[in-house]
């Protein structure tokens, strides 16, 4: 074990950005200290190893960062993007930097310069009557629900499962989704920041506007709408966003509904999908799967102590010994007490006519495992419980993959049997839930392996390929990918996609600074 | 525009005196507040593994961290600083288990 401190900073960093000499490396290095400091340049490898933590299927040295450089103003980010273009240094922005099983903070190639921006960490403004905030990227959620309830703010916000430690800008950049009736977190964003790669900062929506105070209220501005260019994407530095805020409802029902077998799936969509689409269920619900709902409470070693994909008859046993159904629903009212009586009884109405399904209120869950963090999740609370999942086979290894699917009964079970018979051809476990979105569903896909073992990490990686390419036949593809994955998903979008995402790309940052290789675009 | 802006220099100092170089990280306002906003939501819950009672070596705990470890995110420097970290391992290093290990609570049976 070696130890962290005094650590002397090596003369030429290991790895260096393709293209780039070591000289000329050098020469970058040195403005970078000049720009942001020597304690925010980090080149040495005990430094760097935090960043260089993947759980994706693929050897770390794929993805290793050249050096982390850490903003804290706007003005830096902008004389870093003039020495990036002069020496053709590639950078690969983070805010938090937890996008667990999409490639963590790591870049999408090797040889990248993390810009870390976890230290532009300002809460800009909390506007409790406009219930909006304008947060910077260093900004976790867990800072937020602070701040808020430490001013006592009645505001709820809308988190992604590991709500703890990451933060509202990165996740919604990456179109990242929570549970609550906010969860399509970047319909929710409202205005943004953006440091071009020519150094130029761009005002989105109404923020052009000198002294406007409508930035946070009106997303779409005038002329074409610009946020989503910023999104998934590598043509600029999001440094400022807007996001709207759930006010908090007087009454919070979260329940549960448990169905005992697999091709429920059919008759939960469609029982729930017009409750959804009209707003009886007001939040972005979910339909976890067995192995889902198990691994949130306990190890697949308690009840297989085998290898590959875990036998149906286990899954049996756990259903009937630890009371988990084969899909099970969470779901939430929020409103007056009026209001939430009413839709109370259009869902249990609906529930009953439709013959299956056995309803699971607050009050007879308890404290019990998984409800207790689904109940923290779909009020936008601060939890890690769901990293439960990656207990269930051990070895830390994860990718999502995370199709878009119609909510539609039979399309589910179609996606879920194909998913299925594809994981199960590696050995590996169908884990899933769906996420119920405004029209569509992620169909999300914990495709968990033992990254310890090379074997496997390699018949994940053949899987995972796999699954996108059968997918993709059949019509389906995913809503975001992890880094290994990024060209073969962008294909799917079909060639005329990629020419104008690379069109744009060229007009906007023509050197190929900002994070090449992300969702496939590349100068 | 109503700012209503929270002094960023407000957090700076009350994370400071743990903070090596004059760093934003410092928003810890101390060892244990990083112990229960972060790690004690896996490692008291039965999701990542009981460390306390169990005299880990502060350096042992420090090393995980950075570097994390299988399912074990890898926490950098931006994260938690290294006074911080000192803390927070020396917290856990230091710590006994009067409570008998809490594991999830397990759903329950219908
Ligand atoms: C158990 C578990 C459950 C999860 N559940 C969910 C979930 O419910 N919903 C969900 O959405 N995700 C989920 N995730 C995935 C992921 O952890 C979250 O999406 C997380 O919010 C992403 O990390 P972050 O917020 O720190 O963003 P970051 O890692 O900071 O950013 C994500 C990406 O956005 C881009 N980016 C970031 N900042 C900028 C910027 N300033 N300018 C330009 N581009 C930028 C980069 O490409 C970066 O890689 C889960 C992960 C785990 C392990």
């Amino acid at each position: 074990m070696t130890t962290q401190k005094a650590v002397p900073v090596p003369a030429a960093p290991t790895i260096l950005p393709p293209g780039v000499s070591a000289s000329d490396f050098a020469g970058a290095i040195r403005e970078f200290i000049e720009i942001l400091g020597a304690e925010n340049v980090l080149t040495d490898a005990d430094h760097l190893a935090p960043y260089t933590k993947v759980m994706v299927a693929e050897s770390e040295d794929l993805h290793r960062p050249a050096a982390v450089i850490m903003a804290r103003t706007v003005e830096q980010v902008q004389k870093i993007m003039a020495v990036c273009n002069r020496v053709r240094v590639p950078i690969w922005p983070i805010s938090t930097g937890r996008n667990f099983g999409y490639g963590s903070a790591a870049p999408q190639s090797a040889g990248q310069v993390i810009l870390d921006l976890r230290h532009m960490n300002r809460i800009i403004e909390v506007d409790p009557v406009m219930c909006t905030a304008l947060v910077e990227p260093g900004v976790t959620y867990q800072q937020l629900k602070d701040y808020l309830v430490e001013n006592n703010i009645p505001l709820w916000l809308s988190c992604p499962a590991p709500s703890a430690i990451a933060g509202p800008l990165g996740n919604t950049v990456d179109r990242g989704v929570g549970y609550t009736p906010y969860g399509e977190h970047f319909m929710m964003q409202c205005g943004m920041e953006v440091v071009l790669a020519d150094g130029q900062v761009l005002r989105t929506g109404m923020g052009g506007v000198e002294n406007t105070n409508a930035w946070q209220v009106f997303k779409w501005g005038y002329g074409p709408y610009l946020d989503g260019i910023f999104t998934q994407s590598n043509y600029g530095v999001v440094t400022k966003m807007g996001m709207w805020l759930m006010p908090q409802p007087p009454v919070y029902k979260p329940f549960s509904i448990r169905y005992d077998k697999d091709e429920d799936i059919h008759d939960i969509v469609e029982t729930l999908r017009p409750l959804r689409i009209a707003g009886v269920i007001p939040n972005a619900m979910v339909f976890a799967n067995v192995m889902w709902e198990a691994a949130a409470i306990m190890p697949r070693s308690k009840y297989y102590q085998g290898t590959g994909t875990t036998p149906d008859h286990v899954l049996e046993e756990i259903k009937a010994k630890e009371g988990i159904g084969a899909w099970n629903v969470y779901a939430a009212l929020y409103g007056t007490k009026e209001q939430v009586e009413v839709n109370w009884n259009i869902i249990t109405g609906a529930i009953k006519a439709s013959g299956k399904g056995r309803i699971i209120t607050e009050e007879e869950a308890g404290e019990t495992e998984p409800f207790k963090y689904r109940a923290k999740l779909m009020r936008g609370d601060m939890t890690l419980q769901e990293f439960g999942l990656y207990r269930w086979r051990g070895g830390g290894g994860s990718m999502w993959f995370a199709p878009v699917t119609v909510a539609k009964g039979s399309e589910t079970r179609d996606q879920t049997e194909l998913a299925k018979k594809i994981l199960g051809e590696f050995g590996l476990d169908y884990v899933a839930e769906y996420i119920v979105g405004m029209r569509d569903m992620h169909h999300i896909i914990d495709v968990l392996f033992d990254r310890s073992n090379p074997e496997e990490m390699e018949r994940a990686h053949a899987c995972f390929a796999k699954l996108l390419s059968e997918f993709g036949k059949r019509g389906y593809a995913v809503y975001r990918v992890n880094t290994a994955f990024m060209d073969q998903t962008a294909d799917l979008y079909g060639p005329v996609k990629r020419h104008v995402d690379r069109a744009l790309k060229r007009a906007l940052d023509p050197n190929g600074i900002i994070a090449p290789g992300k969702s496939g675009i590349r100068i | 525009m109503k700012f209503r802006p929270i002094a960023l220099a407000a957090m700076l100092t009350l994370g400071s005196a743990s903070s090596a170089f004059a760093s934003p990280t410092g928003v810890w306002r101390g060892p244990n507040e990083a112990w229960e906003k972060v790690c004690s939501r896996c490692h008291l819950s039965g999701v990542g593994p009981e460390l306390r009672g169990r005299q880990l070596p502060p350096e042992y705990i420090k090393q995980v961290v950075r570097h994390g470890f299988l399912a074990m995110p890898a926490f950098p420097h931006g994260a938690i600083d290294d006074a911080t970290l000192d803390g927070v391992a020396l917290y856990v290093s230091k710590s006994r288990l009067n409570a008998p290990v809490k594991t999830a609570a397990p759903a329950k049976k219908s």
